[in-house]
């Protein structure tokens, strides 16, 4: 009897000592930034890469939006202070220098080098803003360039073609598109709602011949004239009525949202709106964003890219880099673009003939992958999301406050140019 | 009790103490490592318009809730006491907001305060007012956190006032009804002077809390816009959590901490003028 016991007992010790035939998957930790409709597809993909493969099993975690200053990059900071940080992170392009300078991120360069599809030479004009003092650190996750949005609807009502070219050409045809509401200012349709955020400010800024910086970085530029026409033509329209714009930390989607429910005739805005411009029940469409007269146009990219945190250990970071190569293949990528509105990120993307067949249907998606042409990189300072918080409270203060543009540009450059001296 | 002390050394102390170098370093977050600077992040923020800017608005936000949740606090207070019928149920309605979370309350009454919101349409009614654009003017924008701010703590102190009005003795009110006493001038010279240790716990509560607020800046305006609505709470934020300054913060919330115990203190000491213990 105790024989047989101490028979079944080994047996049993044997058996759970045996590490199991299929081995658990590795499990990594994703936090995203965006949420929303876009909030479904990343998770659905996340699942879509885990069913693909049996070794790495990412799991997404949305750690709150991931633009400059805002709640993911706060969460990442005290991450780093505890010690535990996550696998792959979506950080802010502007941001990615800021972490990198500091050692918080795997460089890139040689497993771009070795890799199948995600060679520098395999992505379209997008590795703005992933290098950092000459290294890679980030693979563009989404990009995205300024959209004008506008409803064509409207413009033929009001006897208008297309959409404008020029910031002269908004100015003169918002007025023809604005109709006051018959119930109320609640029912009034505005001509144009420009978004007061720094990204659209760097696309008038430079598209009028203007710079942010110096070209070496130590000191700002932005406070010129260049750079407060696209300024004026906003507050001139909203002086007269034409135009109105949201405030406060939902103003991106109060403005998309407005668009949709035809408060506004056209709307500057993201590549990435596309998701949500659809649920419009009136005909829409995208532009290029408007330019100066006689100058070339010049926008700036958006967007984050997919970083690996540094102080994880090296089987961890290969997992991530696994799931970045899935992310960045070029069936991936197309469908990435497709469902969202961001540029697709690679050139094989483009070859894919479903994809093909997609841009031809809808062509408004075509639309952004023409801009990338006219777009690029900002400044790579590590202290760059920094200025660009200083200058957002500028343009805040001269379109919400109606303080003097050009004054109010003068000092901000001032207190700029403190930041970028300090060490 | 050795738990909780444990706690509180930990999660209050402690900081309080670490906090006091760290003012006197620049830290990054990131690298994790720091140098001593001196006094220089105090002199950067004397040098700084916008942080006496944030001070100012910050006494602003100090007077605007305090003054109208005391008097609003006291007047329901008073009725409440009476007996009224349905008494509990008009406790319960004004203590209601005090349990939604702040955040929550915030993002509706973005809403509520758009140029075609709520609020501009009951205004409508009664004063000749069109469309104030509350969180997206320099001028209303204060006062619309201040007003999201008492609306959702009226409660908290009306319950307050309310404790304090049922230690009154009856006998008192009564004796003074018995020698003439109008309602006026028994709420005056009887019922306040009673109540003044409570009002002072409220006071002085409640200016705390003020130099503290936070959650609905941080949801409604950003600090905005330009920085109308910058206090030194959402400096210190945007100091450490934003420029990642934590340098500049920590000497933030050091001023923070010296400018509080200094007014609390004057408080309590101009409490001796008008707090009346007995009758």
């Amino acid at each position: 009897m105790a024989g047989t016991a101490l028979c079944l007992l080994a047996a049993l010790l044997l058996l759970l000592a045996t590490p199991a035939a299929a081995q658990a998957p590795l499990e990594i930790s994703f936090w995203y930034g965006v949420g929303g409709q876009l909030e479904k597809i990343i998770q659905s993909q996340a699942e879509k890469f885990n069913r693909s493969q049996p070794g790495v099993k990412v799991v997404p975690f949305y750690a709150g939006a991931y633009g400059a200053g805002g709640p993911m990059q706060q969460k990442l900071l005290a991450s780093i202070a505890a010690g535990s940080v996550p696998d792959v992170v979506q950080l802010e392009i502007h941001a990615t220098c800021t972490f990198a300078s500091k050692g918080a991120l795997v460089s890139l360069d040689e497993l771009m080098a070795k890799s199948r599809h995600d060679r520098k030479e395999d992505f379209l004009p997008v590795l703005t803003n992933t290098a950092c003092e000459g290294k890679t650190y980030g693979i563009p996750f989404n990009r995205s360039v300024p959209i004008l949005y506008w409803n064509r609807d409207r413009f033929q009502k009001a006897g208008i073609s297309g959409p404008p070219k020029t910031w002269a050409e908004v100015a003169a045809i918002a007025p023809k598109l604005t109709q006051e509401g018959a119930g109320g200012p609640g029912a009034k349709v505005f001509g144009f709602m420009p978004i007061n955020q720094w990204w659209f400010f760097q696309a008038m800024t430079w598209s009028n011949g203007g710079e942010m910086l110096s070209p070496d970085m130590k000191r700002a530029a932005f406070a010129s004239e260049s750079a407060v026409a696209g300024l004026r033509v906003w507050t001139d329209l909203i002086d007269r009525g034409h135009a109105q714009i949201r405030t406060g930390p939902t103003e991106f989607l109060q403005t998309i949202q407005d668009f949709v429910n035809e408060k506004t005739a056209m709307y500057w805005g993201s590549a990435a709106d596309m998701g949500a411009v659809a649920a419009a029940k009136f005909e829409w469409r995208a532009a290029l964003s408007p330019g100066f007269e006689g100058k070339p146009l010049v926008v700036p990219q958006g967007g984050a890219n997919a970083v690996i945190m540094a102080k994880i250990a090296p089987e961890r970071q290969k997992a991530a880099w696994e799931f970045i190569q899935w992310w960045t293949s070029p069936a991936e990528a197309a469908y990435w673009s497709r469902e969202t509105g961001y540029v697709p990120v690679v050139k094989k993307a483009l070859d894919d003939p479903d994809f093909k067949a997609f841009l031809k249907a809808n062509p408004n998606h075509a639309v952004p992958i023409e801009e990338l042409q006219y777009s690029r990189a900002a400044p790579p300072s590590p202290k760059y999301f920094q200025v660009l918080q200083l200058v957002q409270r500028a343009q805040q203060n001269i379109i919400s406050n109606k303080a003097p543009a050009l004054e109010t540009l003068k000092s901000t450059a001032q207190q700029v140019d403190a930041l970028l001296a300090a060490p | 009790m050795a738990p909780s002390l444990v706690l509180l050394g930990t999660f209050v102390v402690l900081p309080v103490l670490l906090d006091v170098p760290l003012s006197l370093m620049q830290y990054d977050m990131i690298a994790a490592s720091g140098r001593w600077v001196g006094l220089q992040n105090y002199e950067a923020l004397a040098a700084d318009p916008i942080f006496w800017q944030a001070v100012g608005h910050t006494l602003e936000l100090a007077l605007g809730t305090t003054v109208p949740l005391l008097v609003l606090a006291i007047l329901f207070g008073l009725v409440l006491n009476r007996r009224v019928r349905g008494g509990p149920v008009y406790r319960t309605i004004l203590f209601v907001p005090y349990v939604i979370p702040l955040v929550a309350s915030s993002i509706a009454w973005i809403w509520m305060l758009s140029s075609n919101g709520f609020v501009n349409e009951v205004l409508g009614l009664v004063l000749p007012v069109r469309g104030v654009t509350w969180l997206d003017s320099s001028t209303w924008a204060l006062p619309g956190i201040m007003l999201v701010t008492v609306w959702q703590f009226v409660g908290y102190y009306t319950v307050l006032v309310l404790s304090g009005l049922q230690g009154i003795p009856r006998e008192i009110e009564e004796a003074a009804r018995i020698d003439g006493a109008g309602e006026i001038r028994l709420a005056w010279s009887v019922t306040l002077p009673l109540l003044s240790p409570t009002l002072l716990f409220c006071i002085v509560v409640s200016v705390i809390a003020s130099f503290r607020v936070f959650d609905q800046i941080y949801v409604m305006t950003g600090g905005g816009p330009g920085t109308a609505t910058m206090t030194l709470v959402f400096y210190l934020y945007q100091q450490g959590f934003g420029f990642l300054n934590t340098g500049a913060g920590a000497s933030v919330s050091v001023v923070l901490l010296v400018g509080l115990m200094g007014v609390t203190w004057l408080q309590l000491r101009m409490a001796r003028q008008w707090v009346t213990y007995q009758l």
